[in-house]
């Protein structure tokens, strides 16, 4: 298989049959609880493949060349640790110098140390061998899968608001089912199961 | 030493934070290292007691030993199983790539290059109650006796020589299981055509 | 006495992190496919959780506010990766089939939202009652939807044969939708039991609802949501 077959079938995995949020189920807390407006929805998920792809970038080499042999029982908190500093160094960054960008994604940041989304795909990133060009793709196809995910989600509950809900499932539950909804339609990419 | 003083009170809150984060984190990996040093040997224990379970399952025999051939300059593992000093067959060990992830497979094979039974050591990153089947024994004992080429038949498909019936909605999975079986044959080709010009 | 055991019992029932809370609904949703795998997640937090509920408390005076959440998360860390280590030395089995959810306990927001709600302000021995109140009823809350999609999605429950082979198992129920429905109904029953009993439905929505409110710097300000409303009026 050459590069561009396999990058494009890492992007397609990521973005449909294997999508972060409705069949991983990694970062599901942010697309329950910001994904009431599709803006919201699209700024929070613009974030969170930005803070993937940088994370990736940074924990793939720390990974590779020093925990890799001797010192793997370092990597969650090592990874961890990371991500809260690229998260806390994006913020600072985005303020002093791109203050629109800080104003629009700003207030979703300190939400994205703590999204399991993050810190499980720098770790599938090394669990499953995957190489440094592979690994950024991987984390780009994993956040736009989130931001697709987030979007088409976000649009359904805006319509769920004028709906008439039986009593019984207002409020959380209404959103579980529709979640469960749309992630029976992302099965169909794969036709049924694998 | 009054300048250092004042140093320190003037960047007091730069300082102590800093400090206890150090100290945190010191402690943190004193203490894994600690646990990793207790619990190393254990888990390299099961993983080689697992390892060594599954081989007598597959293909009992005295002795396993650890070798390697190029195949397609490629290095390639394989253990060589030993019964009263004749060899019975080889045992390969391959990760292919299935639904969603690695599925691991154990594949033993005879000495004229045919499938002695086969095993799926992990199937956990595949769809529980589909993919997750093929590592049912009803799944794996279909492989025995079958040679070099083997195909997938998916579910409903009348059995001809040499395939064998995917589980059920689980094509993807059934088809990586295959394909680690099929390249363990063609490895133990390799194998066996080294073993024999070094006969001569 | 008293007292302590309400701290116990919160977490179990009044404030059940999963159904209650709404806190750590990733592994909720993934683990939940065996009823034993439920079981396995539900402990191997509750270790983590009281671990580091005892730390935390124990070092609530010491770590600077300024460098408090690094320093929690820092310390959750650690327990989850001895946690990690055990549970592959002595419980393969459930290694293998928790794998990436294992280590990712460590963004589990119950644990880092008890450590910064309960034990950064209380003393150890509330601290821990807490934490394993809170565990306990992760643990039940898992292994109970563990049975219900095992049941239905393979006919079994804890790997014991109970309809399979009589009835054709719904194995839509093992996949993603089967986990966020049976998630959804779990959840609209304990609504239905909390409005009888005149408390609070779940309702998820805002600040109030976010399980990162408790470190949010933001929360207070209305954050995320709040900002939208005032833009769309």
């Amino acid at each position: 298989m050459n590069k561009v077959t396999a990058i494009t079938s890492i992007l397609l995995a990521g973005i449909l049959t294997n999508n972060m949020v409705l069949s991983k189920f990694l970062g599901i807390c942010p697309f329950l609880g910001v994904s009431k407006k599709v803006k919201t929805a699209l700024s929070m998920s613009i974030a969170v493949t930005l803070v993937m792809v940088i994370a990736t970038a940074v924990t793939w080499p720390i990974d590779t060349y020093i925990l890799k042999d001797n010192l793997n029982y370092l990597q969650t908190v090592v990874f961890i640790l990371v991500i809260a500093a690229i998260v806390q160094l994006i913020e600072i960054v985005l303020k002093k110098y791109i203050p629109p960008i800080y104003k629009a994604l700003g207030i979703y940041l300190p939400l994205i140390t703590t999204n399991c989304a993050v810190l499980g795909i720098t770790l599938l990133n090394v669990q499953n061998n995957l190489d440094f060009v592979s690994s950024l793709f991987n984390a780009f196809a994993a956040g736009t899968g989130f931001l697709l995910a987030m979007i088409l989600f976000a649009g359904v509950r805006e319509r769920l608001e004028t709906a008439d809900i039986p009593e019984f499932l207002k409020g959380l539950p209404i959103t579980l089912i529709a979640a469960a909804l749309v992630s029976l339609s992302f099965l169909g990419f794969a036709g049924i199961g694998g | 030493m009054d300048k250092i003083k004042e140093l320190f009170a003037k960047n007091k809150e730069i300082i102590i934070p800093t400090f206890v984060m150090v100290c945190i984190c010191i402690v943190v990996t004193l203490a894994l290292s600690l646990t990793n040093s207790l619990t190393k040997e254990k888990i390299v224990e099961i993983e080689a007691k697992t390892q060594n379970d599954s081989m007598k399952e597959v293909l009992t025999a005295d002795s396993y030993d650890k070798l390697s051939v190029t195949y397609e300059n490629e290095k390639i593992e394989y253990y060589e199983a030993k019964k009263d000093g004749k060899t019975e067959g080889y045992i390969f060990v391959i990760a292919e790539k299935g639904y969603g992830g690695d599925v691991k497979v154990m594949c033993a094979v005879n000495t004229d290059n045919t499938v002695k039974s086969v095993k799926v050591l992990d199937a956990t990153s595949e769809t529980p109650g589909l993919g997750q089947n093929t590592a049912n024994e009803s799944f794996y004992s279909q492989y025995g006796g079958l040679k070099k080429g083997i195909s997938v038949l998916k579910s409903g498909g009348s059995k001809d020589a040499n395939t064998i019936n995917a589980v059920t909605g689980a094509t993807i999975s059934s088809k990586a299981v295959t394909s680690a079986v099929n390249k363990s044959l063609d490895y133990c080709g390799a194998v066996i055509k080294a073993s024999e010009s070094e006969g001569k | 006495m008293g007292k302590n055991l309400k701290y116990f019992t919160n977490g179990i029932l009044e404030e059940n992190p999963t159904l209650r809370l709404v806190l750590g609904t990733c592994p909720t949703l993934a683990v939940t496919t065996a009823a034993k795998n439920g079981i396995g997640m539900g402990l191997a937090a509750t270790a983590v959780l009281v671990c580091s509920n005892a730390a935390i408390s124990l070092l609530r005076k010491v770590i600077p506010d300024k460098v408090r959440i690094p320093a929690f998360i820092t310390i959750i860390a650690g327990f989850v990766s001895v946690v990690q280590m055990f549970v592959k030395a002595f419980a393969p089995s459930i290694d293998k089939s928790l794998g990436i959810f294992l280590p990712l306990i460590v963004v589990n927001c119950i644990i880092l939202a008890r450590a910064e709600m309960f034990a950064s302000k209380n003393s150890v021995l509330p601290s821990v009652l807490d934490g394993l109140g809170m565990g306990i009823g992760f643990t039940c809350t898992l292994t109970l939807m563990g049975m219900i999609r095992e049941f239905l999605g393979n006919g079994t429950v804890f790997g014991l044969t109970v309809t399979a082979g009589h009835i054709t198992p719904m194995i839509i129920f093992l996949l993603p939708p089967g986990g966020f429905f049976v998630f959804g109904i779990l959840v609209s029953l304990s609504n239905a039991l909390a409005k009888k009993k005149g408390k609070k439905i779940v309702e998820h929505i805002g600040c109030e609802n976010c399980p990162s409110r408790s470190f949010c710097e933001k929360a207070n300000e209305g954050a995320c949501e709040e900002k939208e409303a005032v833009v769309n009026e």
